[in-house]
């Protein structure tokens, strides 16, 4: 698995030294948390920010795209595992879809949602790397799976799917069609056309399902709200203003009052986004500046802050050390992926001169520097959805998203 | 889930219709009128907001103070705790009756979650004719978990199921221990009612020997995570039930249960040992809730080892808990940190092999796919809860607490009673809920109940709370029962949560 990674070892110990899980509140003590009670406090931003470890912040380059693209690449052919019943009453035998090669485009990955945020992973690189090596077989693949006949037999598959991936997976799906619209190449436009009627389809749901949602999920697994209309929201701000104008409604009905994000609550054993950080990153994507820096100061607690440390905390010694806890809990690596890119966009949508931004840079840096370093640590669990989040954190660092 | 009842459904409303009306009627307007009540503070005078926590401003809203436990309860109804007579009684052990023959949907959920309303169950799913596919009701509760995008089911009974399994009805595993709880313990308890001889001859033809060594031998080598630790908590608490019931036939069945049961208590203390963290979510993945149920047997096993795993674990879990977020549980507006929970990690989580990873159950917040079956809900944001998991903790913690430290921790843990902080545990909830909803309502109001009893009967008897616990765990209660009476949704699985609380007020 890569090794290009340029941190070091040293760095992410102090890192877990410093941002440690602390949080010795109620909610979360448990034995280990006595030995890390003993947290540092800072007076103010500055004595905060010289406590951290110099951690460069992650860049994109031929390297590790090669080699983030290779994890979609091997797992876009890799068939959903089928369900695994426990057979108490019946028993259950799987044969796969007739024809699944041409009317199925996403049954790769484990998964549908990471079939598609493999896709994008794929043409996102090869978007931002043309000159990928790899870029020939990366085409290949695409061609496959995103013909007419695979994209319709999706679309009828989803008239009648329910909630079946409903946000997560719809929301990638417009990420991704999103990608291919902007592309300007003449494969990226004829997939681009395939895929359409089941973008239209879904954001056509996704408007219905915003408009019915009573409150925001504030989870931090798939069905977080504020991460669906983040993944979404560049797809319908160029092609889709009904959808844009959803998710501006929405996100202002579901996230506008809020006020002292529960921090305390994070991160869940489970969590592979933060609630607090994703719903920050939407919102500094809709707001004016001079609307959100309020609204944000309302929101997350000061960063140098005990309150904020929750946001912060990497993956814990046991984890570093035992690679069989973390395979049992796959999410966390992705964890420190999906934060550093939320602070990553945070600290871009800043004032360059807020004294915030270095500070959410290297925070982003550090959580991304741990993710980077156990990627490859938990197989097959990791590799079909990794890629994407790594890839979504590394392009906070280009220079024209700064 | 199908409304009526596969044997004829003529014979499910008779008991209900006999349950006196009045008092139900009295508590349903009081309760809508403290939900007008609710509204006009929220939107008019916003005298909450200076009270609040900070906690997240959508979670409820919050009534204003009042100035003392003795004003609080003369704003509440005056109602007296159901009566626990034979009509009662008839009607809940007729539930159970209904559904322990009828098999359950052909996919189950993994775990401990369920509750809900069944998919394509009963004999019309013996036959492979509707064999279509997995996916569309692959959660038995109508969300496409999207197992047939790629993958195609077929379907086949696990051969002599009747005399090689014996938890097979009533939807899924935990209810089916559950309802033979309900009717183990109705005929301990009116051992000469009018169903005696129907009760008895269900749990022959479920509890004989050869069934549960199949369970035995089915748990042991293919079952996983399945139905731990809620399912193994029931099965524990309905064999607490038989071992103390001086009765010959009882006495056999205890006899089959009893390697299960074993097992199962060790499996459960290992389990709780190793977690790092417990579910505190309010489905039925929250661990306060099956370790408060497996205690039960600890005790009437006399099971030293499970009882001090058991504590051991609630202790390290609660001890130092304080300020419980009271404000995340109003029951009809669903609630964030459900919203985290199970059953909200909707379909796309079911199928992400990550989550199942994570399904240890070591959330916080109960994150876990774990006990709770992570399928099912898709409908995001729908509130899930179940039970309350702030009295569920409560509760626990009346049992394994002296008294005396009792009442210094509930004193930390929960806001006063007459606190705007802690409306939503007595909110009105339920009014016009229909199915797979109002029996979750229904068994929230028991679940309440049952913990506001035990909460009680452990405070000094001169602590003025005792008065206003007991009268909040009547109204729940009274709740409880109307809701369950007109909607056949629950009745699979909500008695069991109902004669929990009318045993803990013996």
């Amino acid at each position: 698995m890569p090794r290009t990674t340029a941190y070091s070892w040293s760095a992410c110990l102090v890192a877990a030294l410093f941002c440690g899980s602390g949080q010795a509140t109620a909610q979360t003590a448990t034995p280990a948390d006595s030995a890390r009670a003993k947290q540092p406090e800072f007076p103010d931003l500055a004595a905060f920010f010289a406590s951290l470890p110099v951690v460069e912040p992650g860049r994109l380059e031929l390297t590790n795209a090669i080699w983030l693209a290779a994890m979609p690449l091997s797992c876009m052919d890799h068939p959903h595992n089928h369900p695994n019943p426990v057979p108490y009453l019946w028993e259950v035998t799987y044969t796969p879809v007739p024809d699944y090669e041409t009317t199925r485009a996403f049954y790769g990955c484990s998964d549908w949602h990471s079939a598609v945020n493999s896709a994008w992973t794929l043409v996102k690189l090869l978007k931002l790397v043309p000159d990928l090596p790899t870029a020939v077989v990366i085409r290949q693949k695409l061609n496959e799976h995103f013909g007419a006949t695979n994209m319709l037999g999706d679309l009828e598959f989803f008239r009648n799917a329910g909630t079946f991936e409903l946000p997560y997976g719809y929301a990638w799906l417009l990420r991704l069609q999103g990608e291919l619209r902007s592309w300007k190449d003449p494969d990226a436009a004829k997939w681009a056309a395939n895929i359409q009627p089941l973008a239209t389809y879904m954001s056509q749901r996704m408007i219905a399902y915003l408009k019915e949602l009573p409150q925001p999920v504030r989870t931090g697994v798939h069905p977080n709200t504020a991460m669906a209309m983040d993944n979404m929201l560049d797809y319908a701000m160029a092609y889709d203003s009904a959808l844009e104008r959803s998710i501006r409604e929405n996100a202002t009905r579901l996230f506008g009052a809020d006020k002292n994000c529960n921090t305390a609550a994070e991160p869940g054993g489970s969590d592979f986004a933060s609630p607090c950080l994703m719903e920050a990153s939407i919102m500094s994507r809709l707001l004016e500046r001079t609307a959100f820096l309020p609204w944000l100061d309302a929101f997350l607690p000061p960063i140098h802050s005990k309150e904020f440390r929750p946001l912060t905390q990497p993956l814990g010694p046991e984890f570093v050390e035992n690679p069989t806890a973390i395979a049992a809990r796959s999410h966390i690596i992705a964890l420190a992926f999906v934060r550093a890119k939320s602070m990553g966009e945070l600290a871009n949508v800043l004032p360059p001169d807020d004294p915030r931004v270095p500070v959410l840079r290297r925070l982003a840096a550090i959580q991304a520097a741990k993710g980077f370093q156990v990627i490859g640590a938990v197989g097959y669990d990791g590799s079909h959805y990794y890629a994407s989040w790594a890839t979504t954190y590394l392009i906070t660092n280009l220079p024209a998203a700064r | 889930m199908r409304s009526t009842c596969p044997d004829g459904s003529s014979k499910r409303s008779t008991p209900a219709a006999l349950i006196p009306l009045q008092r139900q009627s009295s508590a349903m307007r009081w309760l809508s009128a403290s939900a007008a009540a609710l509204v006009v503070f929220g939107s008019a005078t916003l005298p909450a907001a200076a009270q609040q926590t900070p906690t997240r401003p959508d979670s409820t809203p919050v009534r204003p103070d009042y100035k003392s436990i003795d004003e609080l309860l003369a704003a509440l109804p005056k109602v007296a705790p159901p009566v626990f007579d034979e009509t009662r009684a008839l009607w809940l052990g007729a539930l159970p009756l209904g559904c322990v023959d009828r098999l359950q949907p052909r996919t189950t959920a993994r775990g401990g979650g369920g509750g809900g309303a069944a998919g394509p169950g009963g004999s019309a799913a013996v036959g492979p004719a509707a064999g279509d596919s997995a996916g569309g009701r692959a959660s038995g509760r109508g969300v496409n978990t999207g197992a047939n995008y790629f993958w195609v089911a077929s379907y086949r009974l696990v051969a002599n199921h009747n005399r090689t399994r014996a938890f097979w009805g009533c939807t899924d595993w935990h209810s089916a221990a559950s309802s033979m709880w309900v009717t183990v313990r109705l005929l301990k308890d009116f051992p000469r009612f009018g169903m005696k001889e129907l009760s008895r001859e269900k749990l022959a033809d479920h509890l004989g020997k050869s069934n549960l060594d199949g369970e035995l031998a089915f748990f042991q080598t293919d079952a996983g995570q399945f139905e731990r630790p809620y399912g193994y908590a029931w099965l524990l608490k309905l064999q607490s039930e038989l071992r103390t019931w001086p009765d010959s036939q009882a006495k056999r069945w205890a006899a089959n249960v009893a390697p299960l049961a074993s097992w199962m208590a060790d499996s459960l203390a290992a389990h709780i040992t190793a977690l790092r963290t417990p579910v505190r979510t309010g489905t039925q993945a929250n661990t306060a809730l099956s370790i408060h149920l497996a205690l039960d047997y600890a005790d009437a096993a006399a099971h030293v080892a499970l009882r001090r795993a058991l504590v051991t674990a609630a202790r390290r879990f609660y001890l130092t808990d304080r300020d419980c977020n009271t404000l995340a549980e109003a029951a009809a507006a669903g609630r964030g940190g459900a919203a985290r929970g199970a059953r909200a990690v909707a379909a796309a989580a079911a199928n992400d092999s990550a989550a199942r990873g994570a399904a240890a159950g070591a959330d916080a917040r109960g994150a876990g796919a774990g006990g709770a079956g992570g399928r099912g809900g898709g409908g995001a944001g729908a509130a899930v809860d179940v039970l309350s998991p702030c009295l569920s903790e409560a509760a626990l913690m009346a049992r394994v607490l002296e008294p005396a430290a009792f009442v210094t921790w509930v004193n930390a843990f929960l806001p006063p009673l007459q606190a705007g902080r802690f409306a939503p545990l007595t909110e009105a909830y339920g009014v016009g809920a229909v199915g797979a909803e109002r029996a979750r309502l229904s068994a929230l109001a028991f679940q309440r109940a049952h913990a506001m009893e035990r909460i009680a009967r452990a405070l000094p008897a001169a602590d003025p709370r005792v008065v206003a616990w007991h009268r909040l765990s009547a109204l729940h209660a009274d709740r409880g029962f109307e809701l369950l009476r007109d909607d056949a949704t629950g009745t699979h699985w909500v008695p069991a949560y109902a004669l929990l609380y009318l045993a803990a007020r013996n």
